[in-house]
């Protein structure tokens, strides 16, 4: 019997080195202030735009998959991961909506290639209400910090220049720094000096790995706009869909899906043992052939998949990916009890 | 004849929405958007409003298909308003919501679920959503 494949094994294994990682904390060494190690990046890959003007929470509230009254609530999040659909529920842009100081004001952090569309995505539901669409690319920046031994330590603002939110997706994820554009590597990380040590990301230590070995999507080459839904890239898991929100755009889609339909579909994280090739279809196949998804992205043996749930969770493993071996991870963050096939409203 | 006048209105409502979908310079008003009213909306609206207020009807970003109505009573023209119906009825709607309900009709709707006021037969429309009160521009 291969114990490997026993899930009953390997969750026990699992719980084990819980335990393991639990009994070692009273016996490590108090961490000081000077003694966090984290990594910081900057996302150049996205950008932030301005949503300013006295409706500005009702107009993103009729867009967006995710309650933004919340964000403008008196102790509400500081910033929310969200979805913008098309008009028959496809995923079109990923964001992650940041509250400001000014209850008028909502920056929205989306992918740079997706930038100018999402900005007329917007002008377009504006109709006649005066809200403002701007880039602000030319004076915040997006960073990211992450790799802290304990990911969910909150992170101190320390300048009033900088904007500090942790992940709305997942705390492992680590922290979102919004920081004036002037700002470079080092002036940010000597912002930080009182809280920690500061590494550069590298090739085999950066975020998109990060997300890579967590199965989270983001971006258009990714997150293909007009081809997946929201739940197929896991927005329910994280934090991205209110169901108890009112109508908006693509809403009729995601709602039906969730309280009565089927998702298949969902983004994983895959681990790989050869180098894809960038030419090749990228499809993912069983041992024996059967098509399971598509490969979205890779980095240094890790990459991302939308791949059907029931035959990569229940079989083996191991998959194919053009000739090469290839290995489907259930991301930890993914509830304890996959639901069957079809969701129970009431089981919420 | 009348087909010809057809055409270039046609024209022009698809040249004003491709300006309205650009965010581009703010159209003026164009003469030969309108939309219809029917007789059961005159007739609600001579029973409510006695008082000299007049129905107002706003198009909103939103809903589950992307735009929505909305029906108000007011009493306050704009600068921007353009009014339909009778002298004692009258049905009120600024320039850039008809952009995109022009050659609709203003209908009042009684049944057991529901009753009110509502737009059909929008031509500029596409499919609504199942609760019926949100729709979608034909691009």
């Amino acid at each position: 019997m291969n114990r490997c494949s026993n899930p009953w094994f390997l969750r026990a294994v699992r719980h084990h080195i819980r335990n393991l990682h639990e009994m070692r904390i009273p016996y490590a060494r108090p961490v000081g202030p000077n003694q966090r190690n984290f990594t910081l990046e900057p996302l150049g890959n996205r950008e932030l735009i301005r949503v300013h003007g006295a409706e500005v929470v009702p107009f993103l509230q009729g867009l967006a998959t995710n309650d933004v009254a919340r964000i403008q609530s008196p102790g509400g999040p500081a910033s929310m991961y969200a979805h913008f659909l098309n008009k028959a529920g496809r995923l079109l842009y990923d964001t992650i909506l940041y509250r400001t100081n000014n209850p008028e004001t909502i920056l929205v952090e989306c992918d740079r290639e997706a930038s100018s569309d999402f900005r007329r995505h917007l002008r377009t539901y504006r109709v006649r209400r005066r809200i403002e669409v701007d880039s602000v690319d030319d004076e915040y920046t997006p960073w990211v910090m992450f790799n802290l031994k304990d990911a969910s330590e909150a992170v101190p603002n320390p300048h009033p220049d900088l904007f500090v939110s942790p992940d709305p997706r997942l705390h492992v994820l680590g922290t979102r720094i919004l920081a004036p554009t002037d700002m470079d590597w080092s002036k940010l990380s000597k912002c930080f000096a009182d809280f920690g040590t500061a590494t550069a990301a590298s090739s085999d230590n950066s975020y998109q790995l990060l997300r890579y070995k967590q199965g989270v999507g983001e971006g258009c080459s990714e997150l293909t706009p007009g081809k997946c839904f929201p739940l197929e890239a896991n927005a329910d898991y994280l934090h991205g869909v209110s169901f108890h929100k009112g109508c908006y755009v693509g809403q009729e889609l995601t709602a039906r899906v969730h309280h009565s339909g089927v998702i298949r579909k969902r983004y994983m994280p895959i681990r790989l043992t050869a180098p894809i090739d960038v030419g090749s279809s990228q499809d993912v196949t069983s041992l024996a052939g059967a098509k399971l998804g598509r490969v979205f992205g890779f980095a240094h043996k890790h990459g991302i998949a939308l791949l059907r749930i029931e035959k990569v969770l229940n079989g083996r493993p191991e998959l194919m990916i053009d000739g090469e071996r290839c290995y489907v991870e259930r991301p930890e963050w993914w509830p304890e009890d996959l639901p069957g096939k079809r969701r129970m409203a009431f089981a919420e | 004849m009348a087909f010809l006048l057809r055409q270039v209105a046609r024209s022009g409502l698809q040249r004003n929405l491709i300006l309205m979908r650009h965010a581009t310079a703010s159209t003026s008003a164009n003469p030969e958007l309108s939309v219809q009213v029917s007789e059961s909306c005159l007739k609600r609206l001579r029973e409510i409003c006695v008082d000299g207020s007049f129905l107002r009807v706003t198009v909103e970003g939103g809903g589950c298909s992307g735009f929505q109505y909305k029906f108000d009573l007011d009493k306050q023209l704009n600068e921007d308003d353009r009014q339909f119906g009778e002298a004692e009825a009258k049905v009120v709607i600024d320039t850039v919501s008809l952009e995109y309900c022009s050659g609709a009709t203003v209908d009042y709707h009684s049944e057991l679920i529901r009753a009110g006021f509502r737009m059909v037969a929008n031509p500029l429309a596409e499919q609504g959503c199942s609760c019926g009160s949100s729709f979608s521009i034909k691009l």
